[in-house]
């Protein structure tokens, strides 16, 4: 039962950070490598926060709002200029994970930090005592990502979004503005990368190489998933989480995630259209 | 015909000026300097393989590392029946690496390859493993690495400073004329096709995954070399030799340079770290800020790097018109 | 309604495709456009609708300069467009496509209008399919009812008659007849088969390498026209 919960959490954690990317990927055919600093700066700003008297709630939600502005800025001032040159995103973005990692050393030392747990406690959970602030993590994060989900396939900004997705061109012949969609898209991908950060800072030391140590994880599962699919990643996302706790149950952490990528690299070099075979166009 | 010259004189230049730079200092500066020419191997490397294949690497340190950790485990004695030699040392690095390099561009070239974001991942993901895994290796030393790595001599005497330098810009003039004859063969000239259109190089019946392989290891071979010299001056290795920063920092150095142009790349190679190491002194983590900035500026608004234009060499003279 | 006066437009990679091409298409008329192929006829389509680019000359709708525009105010201030192919969003249901060609449009009600349906009731049957799994001759009805559905006031169709068995051309030519006489929609399309051009189109105009070499030739009796098909078409 405790393997289920710990997977659950690291799954819907995982699943927040990666919507963003298979999102800005299948809109922009952009590989954003500072994707992982949005997590980075929702968890410092959570530090920020609630060193200066605020709450754990006010910080979560301003640490969304951060990153998701940082998102824009991003949008606004680099990948705007060169999602039509697909290698350059990769470096520019890396780039700006650099600038954004090295901003967050110099305001807050290299050093990791605290946040105090807002809900200390233990709680039973069919017969397994639990923190209850991880169980906490689990319900909003699993539970935005349902939402997230749902929305995705049944609302009518989800249409628009994945029409933008299927056939760009098309899209915007029929009066959708896809560029606003990008921006839109870019600053929200980050706000839930922030979200996801501020959320779990409570459990986790929050130090700079924190935003690397997701990415890697999210771009498997990707890949895992299949990069032309919306639904993928949640296999992709199952697959590392799930794999990475089993393993960690009897290996050390080092050895796990070396042993979590060799499996992963393995299976991308074996199907490298993603688990779930891309649908024929 | 003034300007296609330009780029041949200032090559020429720029190396008179390195050989000059060797007369002015001495000690220790000048020993970082021979240890940039290091950085300045790899980063040539890196050049043939993206500036000119357009295989972007995310893992170059892999065979960097391999070759400084190889030729540790020879000149500490660490592989038995090989004695201690450095030779040997410089021919085990080359071997591990060119092996790495082939191991890692079977699994991703072969058949229909990865695509270049695939390929970028997973070679970060490499680099990541390989790093992990040496540091949980007792045999290599672990976090701490290997340490007492004898430093290059000559019938029994420790080569000077000056003496030193000269080899190392002597060894790095070699690597640089060996990469420019490279990329200006006609099998260079594929290698620039392959960046643009890879279906047109296979549909006029050439198998790119042989020719990007071959560049692959290739660059492997020399970013090797380059780690062995490394060891070798640095007197210690440790995993964050064969790991995910170096490789990304010789990306940005060879971004910042000029990825097209090995000449460019190499100066990246030298300025970049050079400056850091003047600059961090001064500003402290904010140099990292700015060398972040100036990546991000280049990559968007300035493909060519710093140097590229200025040091791009003539066409060679069978595509001229 | 549509005037394209000098109209430049090309390629990033290659050269200009069209250079300096005019064209006139009056209001409530269906105009074909014909040239054999690499002429510029879908060129000319994706260059009006504003998914490429014009290196010169202005392209107008009802007086007003469009030609400056993104693809997606175009769309708003009118053009629908049917692309070659047809491009139906394949994993999308047949009224989610429908629901596409609306959604964005500013003033318009976000459900289906029920004429549209009646218009096409094989769509109206198949709603809940996805596009994928219908026939050619079916999506090239969805593509046309998806531009509908936006309620345009100038209708692009490139090929729309391409790889579709003659009766379904005959059907789709019908309705398009229809719709223009009972709504007054203009229509430019872009075609080389007769049997979509004959009893459709009020006039034609021939495309010659990236020019219009005459227009305003009355579709009545082109097929008997052996000069000007032999001229434009090589036939």
């Amino acid at each position: 039962m405790e393997f289920v919960l710990d997977t659950l959490n690291y799954f819907s954690v995982l699943m927040l950070v990666v919507l963003g990317l298979v999102v800005i990927f299948g809109l922009m055919n952009v590989i954003n490598m500072a994707h992982g600093e949005f997590i980075l700066i929702g968890a410092y700003t959570v530090v920020a926060v609630t060193s200066a008297g605020g709450s754990f709630w006010l910080a979560l939600v301003i640490g969304s709002l951060v990153a998701g502005l940082a998102g824009l800025l991003v949008e606004l001032l680099v990948v705007r200029h060169i999602y039509t040159r697909f290698i350059d995103t990769i470096l520019a973005t890396w780039g700006v994970s650099l600038v954004l990692k090295q901003t967050v050393i110099v305001i807050f030392g290299p050093t990791g930090q605290s946040v105090q747990n807002p809900l200390p406690g233990v709680m039973n959970v069919f017969g397994v005592e639990y923190p209850r602030m991880r169980i906490l993590i689990i319900g909003m994060a699993f539970g935005l990502t349902v939402v997230l989900y749902l929305a995705l396939f049944s609302s009518r900004l989800g249409l628009k979004l994945r029409a933008v997705i299927a056939n760009r061109d098309m899209a915007s012949t029929l009066g959708l503005n896809t560029r606003r969609m990008d921006m839109a898209s870019f600053s929200l991908g980050a706000g839930l990368a922030g979200f996801a950060g501020a959320l779990m800072s409570p459990m986790i030391s929050v130090d700079p190489q924190l935003g690397v140590g997701f990415l890697i994880p999210s771009f498997l599962s990707i890949l895992l998933g299949g990069l032309n699919s919306l639904l993928g990643p949640i296999l992709g996302v199952g697959a590392i989480s799930g794999s990475t706790n089993l393993i960690a149950g009897w290996l050390s952490q080092a050895d796990t995630q070396v042993i979590v990528f060799l499996l992963a690299i393995l299976v991308i070099r074996l199907f490298p259209e993603g688990i779930l075979k891309r649908r024929q166009k | 015909m003034k300007s296609k010259r330009r780029g041949l004189y200032a090559t020429v230049a720029a190396w008179v000026a390195l050989g000059i730079l060797g007369l002015l200092f001495d000690g220790w500066l000048l020993s970082q300097m021979a240890i940039y020419f290091c950085y300045g191997m790899f980063a040539m490397g890196l050049s043939l393989i993206w500036g000119q294949a357009g295989i972007l690497s995310f893992g170059q340190a892999i065979f960097f590392g391999a070759g400084a950790y190889g030729f540790a485990l020879v000149t500490l004695n660490k592989i038995p029946g090989l004695g201690v030699s450095v030779a040997m040392g410089f021919v085990v690095a080359i071997v591990l690496a060119t092996a790495l390099a082939a191991v890692i561009a079977s699994l991703t070239f072969a058949a229909r390859g990865l695509s270049g974001a695939h390929f970028a991942i997973v070679t970060l993901c490499a680099a990541v493993v390989v790093e992990t895994a040496t540091t949980r290796s007792d045999y290599l030393g672990g976090y701490n690495g290997l340490f007492g790595i004898p430093p290059l001599s000559w019938n029994g005497t420790m080569i000077g400073d000056h003496a030193l330098y000269y080899l190392m810009l002597s060894i790095t003039l070699l690597a640089f004329l060996s990469v420019v004859a490279i990329i200006r063969s006609p099998y260079g000239t594929l290698l620039e096709a392959i960046r643009d259109n890879e279906h047109r190089v296979r549909h006029l019946g050439y198998v790119p995954h042989h020719l990007k392989s071959a560049a692959f290891i290739l660059a492997g071979a020399l970013s090797g070399l380059a780690g062995a010299l490394f060891a070798a001056q640095f007197g210690f290795v440790s995993p964050s030799l064969l790991g995910f920063a170096l490789s990304t920092q010789v990306l940005v150095w060879v971004a910042v340079g000029g990825r097209a142009v090995p000449m460019a790349a190499m100066l990246g190679a030298l300025v970049v770290p050079g400056a850091e190491n003047m600059l961090s002194n001064v500003l402290g983590d904010v140099w990292l800020l700015v060398i972040g900035v100036l990546f991000v500026a280049v990559v968007v608004a300035a493909r060519g790097g710093v140097f590229g234009n200025l040091l791009r060499l003539p066409l060679p003279q069978r595509l001229r018109e | 309604m549509l005037e394209v006066r000098n109209l430049a437009a090309g390629y990033p990679s290659g050269g200009r495709v069209l250079d300096g091409l005019n064209l006139s298409v009056p209001a409530g008329a269906i105009v074909a456009v014909l040239g054999r192929n690499g002429m510029g006829k879908t060129t000319l389509m994706r260059t009006i609708c504003g998914l490429l680019q014009t290196s010169g000359g202005t392209i107008k709708l009802d007086g007003e300069p469009v030609s400056e525009l993104p693809p997606h105010t175009r769309a708003q201030l009118g053009i629908g467009y049917v692309p070659q192919g047809r491009e139906v969003f394949e994993s999308f249901t047949v009224s989610e496509n429908l629901t596409v060609g609306r959604i964005a449009k500013k003033g318009l009600w976000p459900k289906i209008p029920p004429h549209l349906l009646e218009l096409f009731p094989i769509l109206a049957e198949r709603a809940q399919q996805r596009a994928g799994s219908l026939s050619g001759g079916q999506q090239q009805q969805l593509a046309i009812a998806r531009a509908l559905a936006g309620e345009p006031r100038l209708l692009l169709l490139d090929e729309p008659a391409e790889g579709i068995q003659p009766s379904i051309v005959h059907e789709i030519a019908g309705k398009l007849r229809e719709i223009v006489d009972t709504t007054g929609l203009t229509v430019l399309m872009a075609e080389q088969n007769f049997d979509m051009v004959d009893g459709t189109a009020d006039s034609i105009a021939f495309i010659d390498h990236g020019l219009i070499a005459e227009e305003g030739v009355a579709a009545d009796g082109i097929r008997s026209d052996k000069v000007r098909l032999a001229k434009y078409l090589s036939l």
